[in-house]
């Protein structure tokens, strides 16, 4: 990406943000390309050392529309703010949607298959009691129940642990993308 | 999982490490960002919304200097409010890794690897 590229696509998803604050941006991105250039890289390293300049307006906008709506708490503000921070979580969610809604119907399924195995053997084993069943035939019906029941209750468990690795793992990819959200926080204390 | 860690702690120290970087001598934001990127690893575009960020909370002041190459640069500068949240934050870092370093040497030797970082 050369630094005209970088530059237009920045500004051009900066739209929205108040223009003396997009100048701003603009022109302290356009001087790190200069000085850049005058320490001999070339404006493709420059860029991609910069990173994604869509992924970086999302942040400033965020950043812009966080920061007006501290200083003055307008309705407006709070839209700016609001829209900011969704767009910049919009992206991850869009991506992660249908992965997330089709791994709840995966869990919500397997859950089901559990909870019938076990339903299954317990029904096994509760008739036999009524039944007057005897010998050999009576064994093997009582083992069926009894190993439809550990199938049920195992998988049932391992549903669980994998659902806890689930959420574990969507709670660092979260964490790990709300950069902006973070360093507030961290910023937060140390100015007390 | 080791690199979430590393991830977390850059972005805790970054603010940290821009002051200790303007406390000796005032900068300019490519040559700020060129030391982080140098010395811990930090994306280079990390730097403007932070500076921007420091700015409006009166850690850091700007002015127009001229430079060698091309137009005037925007350099920066502690205020007496940022040199207070340097002293205070290296404080804080020193007592922190002290008490780290001791709770891990205390452990005697390398960390099973079991339940590191979960």
């Amino acid at each position: 990406m050369t630094r005209s590229e970088f530059l237009d696509t920045l500004r051009r998803r900066l739209s929205g943000v108040p223009a003396e604050d997009v100048d701003d941006v603009i022109a302290d991105y356009d001087a790190h390309f200069a000085d850049g250039v005058a320490a001999g890289r070339s404006e493709a390293e420059i860029a991609s050392a910069l990173g994604d300049p869509i992924r970086l307006a999302r942040e400033l906008r965020a950043e812009a529309g966080f920061r007006r709506w501290e200083t003055e708490r307008t309705p407006a503000n709070f839209r700016a703010a609001l829209f900011g921070l969704i767009a910049l979580l919009a992206v991850d969610f869009i991506l992660l949607l249908p992965v997330l809604v089709s791994l709840c119907f995966a869990v919500l399924i397997a859950g089901i298959v559990a909870l019938s195995l076990c339903l299954a053997g317990i029904v096994l084993i509760v008739n036999l009691f009524g039944s007057d069943l005897q010998g050999l035939h009576g064994l093997t019906r009582t083992m069926g129940g009894v190993s439809l029941l550990g199938f049920g209750i195992g998988g049932g468990a391992l549903l669980l642990l994998l659902l806890d690795w689930l959420v574990r793992a969507l709670g660092h990819f979260a964490r790990l993308h709300y950069t902006l959200l973070n360093q507030a926080d961290l910023a937060g204390p140390a100015r007390a | 999982m080791s690199e979430t860690v590393l991830v977390q702690l850059r972005k805790g120290v970054l603010e940290m490490c821009v002051l200790a970087l303007l406390a000796d001598e005032d900068g300019y934001a490519y040559d700020i960002a060129s030391h982080l990127a140098e010395g811990i690893g930090m994306g280079e575009g990390t730097i403007y919304p932070l500076m921007r960020r420091m700015q409006t909370d009166g850690l850091v002041k700007t002015y127009l200097a001229e430079s060698s190459s091309g137009p005037p640069r925007k350099y920066y500068q502690l205020t007496k409010a940022g040199r207070a949240a340097l002293a205070e934050q290296m404080g804080e870092w020193n007592a922190f890794t002290a008490a780290v370093t001791r709770l891990l040497t205390q452990r005697g030797g390398a960390p099973k690897l079991k339940g590191v970082g979960t």
